[in-house]
């Protein structure tokens, strides 16, 4: 078993709901317990699965088992599905060591969609959420996940880039092993793309 | 196989809380389970479900979707009674529904042991109030275990069943969201012997409750709470950990917050905590000896101050001169939790880590030396993401009609559901609410002390959980008013579960349909009419028709759910897209319908293909004729 290079190392995985953040963090847990670290996964949604901003907290540490929800402004990294999603966990979550990678792909609310409120511009909204923390991957998971055939591979496309960036002790296999316990072969042809795809954008940076 | 199914013990796997539960259940030998779905509870009923399908002949239990709360209790008891154990789920305010058999269930008993879990929504994250179920182990003078995670949860499920039979009484499993949705590790014991037939063996003098029985039973009562207090007092739930001078006492998810801030604040060596897993009876015996035993205690638990007036009252009793903080007398946030996180103890909304951790800091007068917190200030607002109606939502359909006919003037009864979004704008047909079923029942009061127009809105599931009493009232009491049922084929808000109005041959279950415009003549409704929503011109007619007539009527607007539609009863509809050479910026679709495939470009309307289902509606608005199916690719 790997130290860990954060303890507790403390991952929020956001988005909109629909996208599938849920399942990256079920994914994510089930892989860090099968490797023997304590883990803890926190989810937040309600009615917010109409449509609404959907948070899961993925909590692991070499210690005891903690609690279901981490402290403000203690994550360690944050991954989003959507970009405003990122700002909107910042600032609950967010400190100035922290990092991050978001999907590229706005989601626009209702009220952004008729022209009543406006959406940040793509980058102001970058230069926003870099300025939030200490390193920024905006990157195209949605785009990438349609070239492989499905939106809703994003998620995987995400995590994909989180192994990539070594922050874990466990890697793209492990998290392949536990997405291959929960999805039919068939299904896992695309699925290993998406992993494959997150760690190349992530290096492209 | 499904891990839950793992007939051995052992292995660790990654469960959810409210899937700990039900492996707890089966380790236990539950035979019976009966529930009314609702978050957080609902997936402890949906796993019972979907494993009862998809093992038909490995899963031992009987399980039912109940009608609501209520009838599950009442079920529930009956099985209970009957010798085989049993299972009651619901959450929160579902106990309510369920109070008054639930009162005197714990006058009369059960014969096998029998659990009612009871799901807490501290935060309202989808509840319409966040009352404190503790209240009801003391009301009903029932025993209440209370779990810190999933793990927890699955051990003390499996334990209650045990203590339950030893007691001869139903016992509480009482979680809150923060534990119903976390995952954590959850070491297997071995799945449980199941009696899953039984027979009932007559005993009117303890099962019957006319007065002179109930009289007895009442005693019965109280001398199992006695004997609960008693065990209560050496339960392995009750624990203390750590050393010190200073004590925290604490229960379900606070103690982890409590547990993570203790370590972080650095004051180990400093503080104890009692951890309370069965909080009702509360150990008090022990409560004393912990109170003697520090300089100084604090009170962490969520909502209200129930430990915190139980410590004061022990140590008022027995002279125990320690200090006693929590959230007493009681100060109030000054917002909402959705503006501003809460900065102190209080008897609103759930508690975080963080406000635990300055809580024990400012108690303990401790110095958290942590990593720096981010200045915020200048970071622009993100726009609000409140949550919507899908694209091709009836509901949608079916509001839009309604207020069509009647304007802003009517008064709008809702109920709980999808359709409860009906509140937000551009809709706003939503007037009050304040239970399941309150809709159809308040119309009748709104109506007959205003004599305004009142047009109600119900889903199909929530009117079979509790609009069918009100509808009769309506009707035998000659009020004056229309009640909209919302009918799409599903209980779609907790997540497409059946109920009884549903197309049951859809689903491949084996239950029997009752269907809902035979129902509502049955009860005495002399004007009933079932509309197609996207059919927008003739539903306005009929809308118009009912609104008109004297006395109660009812409209079933019938529409699957599109999200339940696509896994039962895929279409092929084409999307829509707006003709950018006949709209002329009229935005009605935008401003009457707002649905999220829609957004505005070069104050034009577009629609996007990838969530547009091809309702249709939005093409029935539009005043130029602009919008229009996507052809087939030629």
């Amino acid at each position: 078993m790997k130290a860990l290079g954060h303890d507790p190392l403390d991952i929020v995985i956001t988005g909109v709901g629909g996208q599938g953040n849920v399942l990256a963090s079920q994914v994510l847990g089930r892989a860090l317990l099968t490797a023997g670290y304590e883990v803890t996964v926190g989810e937040t949604y309600g009615l917010s699965q109409r449509g609404g901003p959907v948070m899961s907290q993925v909590r692991l540490s070499s210690g005891p088992v903690l609690g279901p929800l981490m402290p403000e402004h203690r994550a360690t990294a944050i991954v989003s599905l959507e970009p405003l999603e990122a700002l909107r966990v910042l600032g609950t979550y967010g400190h100035p060591d922290v990092i991050v990678i978001t999907n590229d792909r706005p989601l626009r609310p209702l009220a952004v969609l008729a022209g009543e409120q406006a959406y940040p511009g793509d980058q102001e909204l970058k230069s926003t959420l870099a300025s939030l923390c200490a390193r920024l991957w905006a990157l195209p998971a949605t785009e990438a996940a349609l070239e492989l055939g499905n939106h809703i591979l994003a998620n995987v496309v995400l995590l994909g880039a989180l192994c990539a960036l070594e922050l874990m002790p466990i890697g793209a296999n492990e998290v392949e092993e536990a997405l291959a316990s929960m999805f039919p072969e068939k299904l896992m042809g695309p699925n290993r793309a998406a992993l494959a795809r997150g760690a190349e954008l992530l290096k492209e940076g | 196989m499904d891990v839950l199914l793992t007939p051995s013990g052992g292995k660790e796997h990654l469960l959810l809380g409210n899937e700990a539960i039900v492996r707890g259940a089966l380790e236990a030998g539950m035979a019976f389970a009966t529930c009314y779905p609702g978050t957080p509870s609902s997936e402890v009923p949906d796993t019972l479900y979907r494993l009862r399908k998809q093992f038909p002949n490995k899963v031992k239990y009987y399980f039912e979707y109940s009608t609501n709360e209520k009838v599950a209790l009442e079920c529930a008891a009956g099985a209970a009674a009957s010798g085989v154990r049993t299972l009651c789920t619901m959450k929160h305010v579902g106990v309510n529904v369920a109070a008054d058999p639930l009162m005197t269930l714990a006058y009369v008993g059960v014969r096998a042991g029998m659990v009612l879990l009871t799901a807490d929504d501290p935060s309202l994250f989808s509840s319409q109030n966040e009352q404190d179920n503790r209240y009801y182990a003391r009301l009903s003078g029932l025993p209440m275990l209370e779990p810190c995670g999933p793990a927890e949860a699955k051990e003390m499920t499996s334990h209650a069943f045990d203590l339950s039979e030893e007691l001869g009484t139903p016992v509480f499993i009482r979680t809150t969201t923060r534990v119903n949705h976390a995952r954590e590790a959850v070491k297997l014991a071995k799945l449980g012997k199941v009696k899953q037939k039984s027979k009932f063996v007559k005993a009117p003098m303890q099962f019957v409750t006319v007065p002179a029985v109930s009289r007895n039973l009442h005693l019965r009562l109280l001398n199992i709470h006695k004997q609960a207090a008693a065990l209560s007092e050496s339960s392995p739930w009750n624990k203390i950990s750590g050393r010190g001078k200073l004590g925290i006492i604490t229960n379900g998810v606070s103690y982890n917050y409590v547990a993570d801030a203790v370590a972080d604040l650095g004051a180990k060596s400093k503080i104890k905590i009692f951890k309370v897993g069965m909080s009702y009876p509360l150990p008090e015996k022990k409560l004393a000896n912990f109170l003697k035993s520090v300089d100084k205690v604090l009170v962490v638990e969520e909502l209200e101050p129930i430990m915190e007036e139980a410590a004061r009252a022990i140590a008022q009793e027995k002279g125990i001169k320690v200090q006693i903080v929590g959230k007493m007398p009681g100060q109030i946030p000054a917002k909402s939790v959705d503006v501003e996180i809460p900065k102190f103890l209080s008897r609103a909304f759930e508690y975080n880590p963080r406000l635990v951790r300055s809580a024990i800091a400012k108690a303990f007068g401790l110095k958290y030396k942590g990593t720096a917190e981010l200045k915020l200030t200048g970071m622009p607002a993100p726009p609000g993401r409140p949550p919507n109606l899908c694209p091709g939502c009836p509901h949608r359909a079916t509001y839009h009609a309604v207020k069509e006919v009647m304007g802003d003037e009517a008064i709008y009864p809702t109920d709980i559901g999808c359709y409860t979004l009906g509140l937000l704008p551009p809709i706003q047909a939503a007037d009050f609410l304040i239970c399941m079923g309150s809709s159809v029942s308040s119309a009748g009061g709104i109506s007959r002390a205003t004599g305004q127009k009142v047009v109600a809105f119900i889903g199909d599931s929530t009117f079979f959980h509790s609009g069918i009493t009100g509808l009769v009232n309506a009707v035998h009491n000659n009020h004056n008013f229309t009640l909209v049922i919302l009918d799409n084929g599903t209980t779609a808000m907790t997540g497409h579960q059946p109920h009884p109005g549903v197309n049951t041959d859809s689903i491949g279950d084996i239950t029997t349909h009752v269907p809902l415009e035979p129902l509502v003549r049955g009860l005495g409704v002399k004007h009933v009419t079932t509309i197609k929503p996207f059919k927008v011109r003739a539903s306005k007619k009929a809308i118009k028709e009912a609104v008109a007539h004297d006395g109660v009527s009812v409209i079933i607007s019938k529409e699957l759910c599109p999200l339940f539609a696509k896994r039962v009863a895929p279409t092929s509809k084409k999307p829509f897209y707006v003709n950018q050479d006949k709209c002329k910026g009229h935005m009605d679709c935008i401003k009457k319908v707002a649905c999220p495939a829609m957004f505005v470009e070069d104050g034009q309307a577009r629609i996007n293909p990838m969530q547009c289902i091809g309702c249709a509606l939005c093409a029935q608005i539009c005043p130029e004729n602009a919008i229009l199916p996507v052809k087939a690719k030629a």
